[in-house]
């Protein structure tokens, strides 16, 4: 049995400042680099987040962030957040539902809770979630989005992961080391997960592979009893019985917040930012996952790289007025 | 064979250093072992209760077996027994001083941070509650118990614990149960918990009052939560 010894989600309750140079929303890897960056440079940086970590939270192993081998996400999100504690940053956990203009040269940043904050620049790294299957029973119970959260709550139980990435495989690998059978349910018969995880998974006996198919509906009365596969060349139809079904089909960016910005977004919904990290409202900077950049290679590493060249823009915007 | 460490040569050097900065007063916990449905649990609760002893005076045990008739007594006027369908009656962990802060099941994983942080915030008679909350929490009044349905490898759910051990600790009328899922699976079958952190409120009859899956951060809303669904029952 493993115990961790530390957590960031203890909060400090001093109480907050109302301005603020930078305000970056979201605690992922993204905004703890943006904050580290804007704390060495002494912008009086405020977080504001959800939880700490972001994505990295879904994570078990990561071995793909250089120079850091194989580190839990969990453990990583801690060494982020501290990291940029050392420079004075401070982290709000509250949900951000709204920004707007104050005027030509702040933001108002509102939070769940009724707080308004005002500031100089915004940087957005709220980063994406999951998207949804779309089809009738997806909000039964045993329907997941949270392999590394709801996995022991499957023992020796029969689940399925619908998908083909990265993502998909991570839950396989997760949920196969409490389940008696994982099915991964594919709709093509190749796959973009990295090779590495492919080769591994063929490897795992417990991880049977389904391919051509997609999941039509859900079935149970309160919960995932099976669901309806149909077969993409043939249409044909069959039933798979689950105890519960993971879905790993992609993620959407977070983007909703800054809708009454007029920013301008891709038609999938990241924000268009460019290599400094800057849309096209002035102040308004957006690292991570939740932008169109670094070829769409949506990593730890890419959103830690983002995060500090949005940091950059805003100190240089701070001290010049310029855009 | 000696029974290996739970805790590393450098997990005892930051925890020693942990308690020696951290703790005033001695915390004092009572330590229910169920030794015939959990045993194995049973036993690594205790293995870690001793070793957490070892590393510094300001944190005391007391040990209940189950199996005594005078201890299940005392946990029925306690109302601990509230595992109804699996009747497993241990490891629970209840802090003396502050009896609604309740762990069902081993804190590890992810929700062992908390358990320390319970430990501290006790010895220090400080409490992590902004003033907004706090002034929701105290129009609380009825008994209510907030089921926190937990994994060890969550990372969500302990916000969700945290949050209700600190409700637990400034209103007495409130008690923050964590529940690992896994250790108390008939329990969890009946909230029907598929996936956490799964919340469930009920009041003194143990009739829920709501229920959710999924993380709330802002202890205010928790709170608002809480509220509402009393009043809604009341109505
Ligand atoms: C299962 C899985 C495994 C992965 N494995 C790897 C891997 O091994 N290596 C790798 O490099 N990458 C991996 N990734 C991808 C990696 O996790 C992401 O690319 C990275 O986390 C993106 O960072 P981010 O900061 O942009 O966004 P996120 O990590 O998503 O963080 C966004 C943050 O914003 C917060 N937020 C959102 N909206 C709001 C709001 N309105 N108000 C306040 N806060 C808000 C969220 O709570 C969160 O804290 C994996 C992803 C998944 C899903």
């Amino acid at each position: 049995m493993e115990l961790k010894l530390s957590t960031n989600i203890i909060k400090d309750n001093k109480e907050l400042d109302k301005e603020w140079d930078t305000i970056i929303i979201g605690g992922g890897p993204a905004g703890y680099s943006a904050g580290l960056y804007c704390g060495r440079y002494k912008l009086k940086t405020l977080i504001i987040t959800k939880d700490i970590g972001g994505l990295l939270n879904e994570t078990d192993i990561i071995d793909d962030y250089p120079a850091v081998e194989n580190i839990t996400g969990p453990e990583l999100a801690r060494r982020f957040k501290s990291h940029a504690d050392k420079y004075n940053v401070s982290t709000l956990l509250e949900t951000v539902t709204r920004i707007e203009k104050k005027d030509d040269e702040n933001f108002i940043v509102y939070t769940s809770t009724g707080k308004e904050f005002i500031s100089k620049v915004v940087i957005i790294a709220t980063g994406s979630q999951r998207k949804r299957l779309g089809v009738p029973g997806e909000n039964l119970k045993g329907v997941s989005y949270c392999a590394e959260c709801d996995a022991p709550l499957f023992k020796d139980k029969i689940v399925g992961v619908i998908g083909g990435g990265n993502s998909a495989f991570h839950d396989a690998e997760v949920l196969a080391q409490h389940a008696k059978e994982v099915y991964i349910i594919h709709r093509r018969d190749e796959f973009k997960a990295d090779p590495v995880y492919i080769e591994e998974l063929k490897n795992n006996e417990k991880i049977k592979f389904i391919l051509n198919k997609v999941v039509s509906e859900i079935k149970g009365h309160e919960k995932v009893e099976e669901v309806t596969l149909q077969d993409t060349k043939t249409n044909e139809k069959t039933t798979l019985k689950l105890d519960g079904l993971f879905i790993a089909i992609g993620l959407t960016p977070l983007s909703e917040i800054v809708k009454d910005l007029n920013v301008n977004t891709d038609p999938a919904g990241h924000i268009i930012v460019n290599d400094c990290s800057k849309t096209n409202v002035k102040g308004l900077l957006a690292a991570g996952d939740v932008t169109n950049q670094i070829c769409n290679l949506r990593q730890i590493v890419t959103a830690a790289a983002q995060g500090t060249t949005a940091a950059l823009s805003a100190f240089l915007y701070i001290k010049t007025k310029k855009w | 064979m000696a029974e290996e460490k739970i805790f590393s040569e450098e997990d005892i050097k930051s925890l020693k250093d942990m308690f020696d900065k951290s703790l005033k007063d001695t915390v004092e916990i009572d330590l229910y072992l169920d030794y015939e449905k959990n045993k194995e649990t049973s036993e690594f609760a205790k293995r870690l209760s001793e070793e957490l002893i070892k590393l510094t005076d300001k944190i005391k045990f007391n040990y209940y077996d189950t199996k005594d008739s005078k201890v299940l007594e005392d946990m029925n006027s306690k109302k601990l027994l509230i595992d109804k369908y699996g009747n497993r009656k241990g490891p629970i962990f209840v802090f003396k001083k502050y009896y609604g802060a309740i762990y069902y099941g081993i804190p590890s994983g992810e929700e062992f941070p908390i358990f320390l942080e319970d430990i501290i915030h006790i010895s220090n008679n400080n409490f992590d509650i902004d003033g907004a909350t706090a002034k929701k929490l105290d129009s609380i009044n009825k008994n209510i118990d907030i089921y926190v349905f937990v994994t060890p490898t969550c990372p969500y759910c302990p916000y969700m614990t945290h949050n209700s051990h600190q409700f637990a600790m400034v209103k007495s009328n409130i008690r923050g149960i964590m529940i690992e899922s896994y250790e108390f699976p008939e329990f969890s079958e009946h909230y029907k918990v598929y996936g956490v952190p799964h919340i469930t409120i009920v009041d003194e009859n143990s009739d829920t009052l709501t229920e959710w899956e999924g993380m709330l951060p802002e202890p205010e809303m928790f709170a608002d939560r809480i509220r509402e669904a009393i009043e809604q029952k009341v109505k």
